[in-house]
């Protein structure tokens, strides 16, 4: 498709080496096109936020990618520091989890986002600071008495904001959001989306943002994936794979959602639904497919080989039930 | 469940109120915070009170001062028949944190860290402490018992800190309180599910009353038998859920 923006094929990630190595991105191969907001859903330990590392060049030294990340063609798998430089920041930004452990607490909301600027333009300081107040007034902070407080003195979803402004400024093609809202209370999490959905269609950015809450994704995602155990098991547009899920670990994982809306005249049930067993562990992943052991319509052969991914009209998912007759 | 109805209650708090007095250093004036304003309430054994309220409306305050952590202003707090000290606070009430993972020591071993609550308990015996028990009630298998909790899953830890928790509980007769404090917000959804059907096969099993604070209302809703919503210090809405099947 010719406005792929991002195309990801093959890519491995493992970490250490030898005997305990730990193979824990095994062949990932998806594509973000312009424009588009994809979420990434899945549990601790599901290699979400390996994806994002890879992707950025942030990978600790211990780590090992090999495969390919293409953003417009560009390689980025193995490129050089150097190059990353150009990379992110201006075509590629980063939205991290926890908002208060991101900022300098001796800096100024302000300098966050002109620092941003200075790094990619070679704009005077008086044009950087002009930059860095407009980009803080498009993400809602119109306050200028907000934009020269320190981040202490800014609310949790306040500094949520200035990172979005941050990752905003030099108007990148694609922002990259891991729990951008984990450690925010109800209200200001629906903000704080409500506002990340409306930066992607005002400026036409690709959002790539990475969870494990399905509630969040259903506010923002365009396309949903699910990854389990370092492979994506099931992907498809936002509404069908979060309304009727297909992969037997989907399904599991959304039916331990508590339902909100209730019948006050109904009996309620105390238990939730919930996926029995340990979550996946890197160093014993059985031979087959990674879910079979927790899986509730395992087969005979589900422990024999991994499926590979079947495709469903918009839909793909990579289970034998779902496997095409021949 | 147990005949809840007439039961007195595990819990009753009467005109609690906590105010913080901080002084200005540059002033020299005295700045009072009234975290807590004038609370009552009641918790039946068995049953569950979920508090709800935005970020600084007084919940954890609350908590700590059931808890027996923070020293109240004024107002009384009754533990079954008994006034709350730190003597009857150690038996009856145990709090479970917001991060269980955090609040482990990563060096201890999963047997270390399960007896060290039990070191303030007067009259204990290790001899008559059987760990297999302790860890089978919260789901975890004896083999974990000398790993560091440091290389324990998130939802291993979160099972750990309930272990912890209950042991204390255990210890004697009477109201038995469990607070869980955002305990749960921070657990990947599966293992939260494991986590909720867990406490609640716990409290019918044992009749223990719990304090739940979040803000997830769709938690609260859940697993509360009564929801208060608190505002500035205040309890300013009180309802009684539909009851459970």
């Amino acid at each position: 498709m010719s406005d792929v923006l991002l195309e990801v094929a093959g890519l491995r990630v493992s970490y250490g080496a030898g005997e305990r190595s730990m193979l824990v991105l095994r062949e990932l191969s998806f594509a973000i096109r312009s424009g588009e907001a994809v979420g990434l859903l899945g549990e601790s330990g599901s290699g979400k936020t390996s994806t994002a590392l890879a992707i950025l060049g942030l990978l600790p030294p211990v780590a090992l990618a090999d495969g390919s990340v293409r953003l417009r063609g560009q390689e980025l798998v193995n490129a050089s520091e150097e190059e990353f430089q150009h990379v992110r920041g201006a075509q590629i930004s980063f939205i991290p989890q926890e908002p208060s452990l991101s900022l300098n607490p001796v800096m100024r909301a302000v300098d966050h986002v002109a620092a941003v600027v200075r790094a990619h333009t070679r704009l005077s300081r008086r044009e950087r600071l002009e930059r860095a107040q407009a980009a803080l007034k498009l993400i809602g902070l119109e306050d200028e008495r907000l934009h020269n407080s320190y981040p202490h003195q800014l609310s949790g979803g306040q500094q949520q904001r200035v990172l979005i402004a941050q990752a905003m400024v030099c108007r990148p093609a694609l922002v990259i959001a891991d729990e951008p809202t984990g450690s925010l209370d109800p209200a200001t999490e629906q903000e704080v989306l409500a506002l990340l959905r409306g930066l992607v269609e005002q400026l036409k950015v690709s959002l790539f943002l990475i969870t494990h809450d399905p509630r969040v994704l259903g506010a923002i995602a365009d396309r949903v994936m699910v990854m389990y155990a370092g492979r994506i098991v099931e992907s498809g547009p936002a509404s069908d794979v979060l309304q009727s899920p297909l992969h037997p670990y989907t399904r599991g994982l959304l039916r331990c959602l508590l339902q909100s809306s209730r019948d006050a005249a109904q009996p309620r049930d105390r238990h939730v639904p919930s996926i029995a067993g340990p979550p996946p562990d890197f160093h014993q992943l059985p031979p087959g497919c990674s879910f079979e052991p927790r899986c509730q319509d395992r087969m005979k052969r589900c422990n024999e080989a991994e499926p590979s991914a079947s495709i469903l009209g918009a839909r793909e998912v990579s289970c034998f039930l779902y496997e095409q007759r021949r | 469940m147990n005949n809840a109805g007439s039961a007195p209650p595990a819990l009753a708090v009467r005109g609690l109120s906590k105010t913080y007095v901080h002084r200005n250093p540059l002033a020299g004036k005295r700045i009072a915070v009234h975290a807590l304003q004038d609370i009552d309430l009641d918790l039946k054994p068995g049953k569950t009170l979920a508090i709800v309220g935005a970020s600084g409306s007084g919940k954890s305050t609350l908590a700590r001062c059931i808890a027996g952590l923070e020293a109240p202003t004024s107002g009384e707090i009754r533990i079954g028949e008994l006034k709350l000290s730190a003597a009857v606070a150690h038996r009856h009430v145990q709090m479970v944190f917001q991060d269980p993972g955090a609040s482990l020591n990563p060096r201890f071993s999963v047997q270390t860290a399960l007896r060290e609550p039990l070191a303030v308990l007067p009259g204990w015996r290790p001899d008559s402490f059987n760990i297999s028990d302790h860890l089978r009630q919260v789901g975890l298998s004896i083999s974990v018992a000398n790993r560091l909790t440091a290389k324990l899953s998130g939802g291993q830890k979160a099972r750990l800190a309930l272990a912890r928790a209950l042991i204390a509980l255990g210890a004697g007769a009477g109201p038995a309180i469990l607070i869980l404090d955002e305990s749960l917000t921070s657990l990947d959804l599966s293992v939260r599910a494991q986590m909720i059907n867990l406490l609640v096969d716990l409290q019918e099993r044992r009749a223990l009353s719990y304090i739940l604070i979040t803000h997830d209302l769709d938690l609260a809703a859940h697993m509360g038998d009564e929801i208060a919503v608190m505002s500035a210090g205040k309890i300013v809405e009180r309802r009684a859920l539909p009851p459970h099947a």
